[in-house]
C-alpha cells in the first residue's frame, strides 16, 4: 500500500517539475523559446547605468561572480540535476559499502605531528571552508568548492583520531534537509515569479554579503548537501567494521 | 617567448610525464599518487587561464578526495595488489 503511495507522490512531482520546465508563465504560454530570448541578450542587458562593485543596486542578477550568476542563477535547474546525480552515487557507495568491510583496515597509531596538527589545521578547513561556500557570489568558490573542503576537514579527523566515529543521523539530516530546501524553494520561486527556482528575494547593493536575492540561500544549501555527503562517503569507506 | 609561456610549458611537461608515469607504473599506489600530481598540474593551469572557480574544484576535488577515496580503497585489498576476492 506505501508502495502506491510512494508511486503516486512520484508521479505528482514529475507532472508538476514537467509543467514548470518547459517555456510556460503561470497561466499563458509564451511562443518564444528561451534560447531566442538569450541569444540576443547583453551581459549588461537592462542595468540602469554602468555597473560598480559596491554601488549598483537593483541589478538583474546581483552577484559579483560570473559564474556563480550562471550556476544558481540562469541555470539552477541544471544545478539541481548536478545535486541529484550526486546523491545517487552517494546511495550507491553506501548500498555496496558492506562489500569493502570485508578486509581490515590497518589503522596505525598516528604520529605526534599528526595528532596535535590536526587539532590546529581542523577549525581552519572548517572556517575556510564555510566562507568559501558562503561567498559564492562575491569571490571564486561556491557551494560545491566549499562543501568538498569541509569533507576534507572530515578526512583529516578520521586520519589522526583512530576512535573518531561520524554521527550518522546528523549528517543524514543535514544532507536531506539541504535537498529538500532547495526543491521547496524552488516551489516557492514557482508559485511567487512563475518560473522554478525564480530569483524572488531582492537584489540588494553589488558586493555586499547579503545580496543577489536567493544565490546565496542556495549556496548554503548546496554546501552543506556536499559537505555532508562526501563525508557520509568517506565514512562507508573508512569505518565501520 | 616570455617568461609566463616558459613556465606553462614546464606545466604541461608535468601533466604529460606524471599521466605517463601513471599509466605505465607497477604498483597502483604509485598510479593514485600520479594522479593526484597530474590534478595539482591542472589546477595551476586552469588559474592561469583566468579561471579560479575550476581550479579550487579541481584542486579539492581532484587532487584531494577523490586520491584519497581511491587509497582507501586501495588500502582494504590484499597485500601486493590483487583484487579481494571472495
Amino acid at each position: 500500500m506505501s508502495r502506491l503511495w510512494a508511486a503516486g507522490i512520484v508521479v505528482l512531482i514529475g507532472l508538476f517539475l514537467f509543467l514548470f520546465l518547459s517555456d510556460a508563465q503561470l497561466g499563458e504560454r509564451q511562443q518564444v523559446p528561451v534560447s531566442e530570448k538569450m541569444v540576443q541578450k547583453n551581459v549588461l542587458g537592462t542595468n540602469p547605468g554602468p555597473v560598480i562593485f559596491g554601488q549598483s543596486e537593483g541589478l538583474e542578477e546581483g552577484s559579483a561572480n560570473l559564474v556563480t550568476s550562471i550556476v544558481v542563477g540562469y541555470r539552477a535547474l541544471d544545478t539541481l540535476g548536478e545535486i541529484m546525480v550526486l546523491f545517487l552515487s552517494a546511495l550507491g557507495v553506501g548500498a555496496i559499502a558492506h562489500l569493502v568491510w570485508n578486509q581490515k583496515l590497518q589503522k596505525e597509531a598516528p604520529s605526534f605531528i599528526l595528532k596535535t596538527g590536526a587539532g590546529i589545521v581542523f577549525p581552519m578547513i572548517l572556517v575556510f571552508g564555510v566562507y568559501v561556500f558562503s561567498h559564492g557570489h562575491l569571490s571564486p568558490g561556491g557551494g560545491f568548492q566549499g562543501g568538498s573542503i569541509l569533507a576534507i576537514g572530515i578526512l583529516l579527523l578520521y586520519i589522526a583520531f583512530p576512535t573518531f566515529e561520524l554521527n550518522r543521523v546528523l549528517f543524514q539530516r543535514l544532507e536531506g534537509f539541504g535537498g529538500v530546501t532547495f526543491v521547496v524553494l524552488g516551489v516557492i520561486g514557482a508559485l511567487a515569479g512563475g518560473a522554478f527556482l525564480f530569483n524572488f528575494l531582492p537584489n540588494g547593493v553589488v558586493g555586499q554579503l547579503f545580496s543577489a536575492g536567493l544565490i546565496p540561500i542556495l549556496y548554503l544549501l548546496i554546501g552543506l548537501k556536499v559537505g555532508s555527503e562526501l563525508g557520509g562517503i568517506l565514512r562507508n569507506l573508512y569505518g565501520g567494521e | 617567448m616570455s617568461g609566463l609561456d616558459a613556465i606553462a610549458i614546464v606545466v604541461f611537461a608535468w601533466i604529460f610525464l606524471t599521466g605517463l608515469i601513471a599509466i605505465e607504473a607497477k604498483e597502483r599506489f604509485t598510479s593514485v599518487l600520479m594522479l593526484s600530481a597530474m590534478g595539482l598540474g591542472a589546477a595551476f593551469l586552469f588559474a592561469w587561464m583566468r579561471a579560479p572557480d575550476v581550479a579550487m574544484t579541481e584542486a579539492v576535488i581532484g587532487a584531494g578526495l577523490t586520491s584519497a577515496i581511491f587509497l582507501l580503497v586501495l588500502l582494504r585489498m590484499k597485500r601486493g595488489g590483487e583484487d579481494a576476492h571472495e
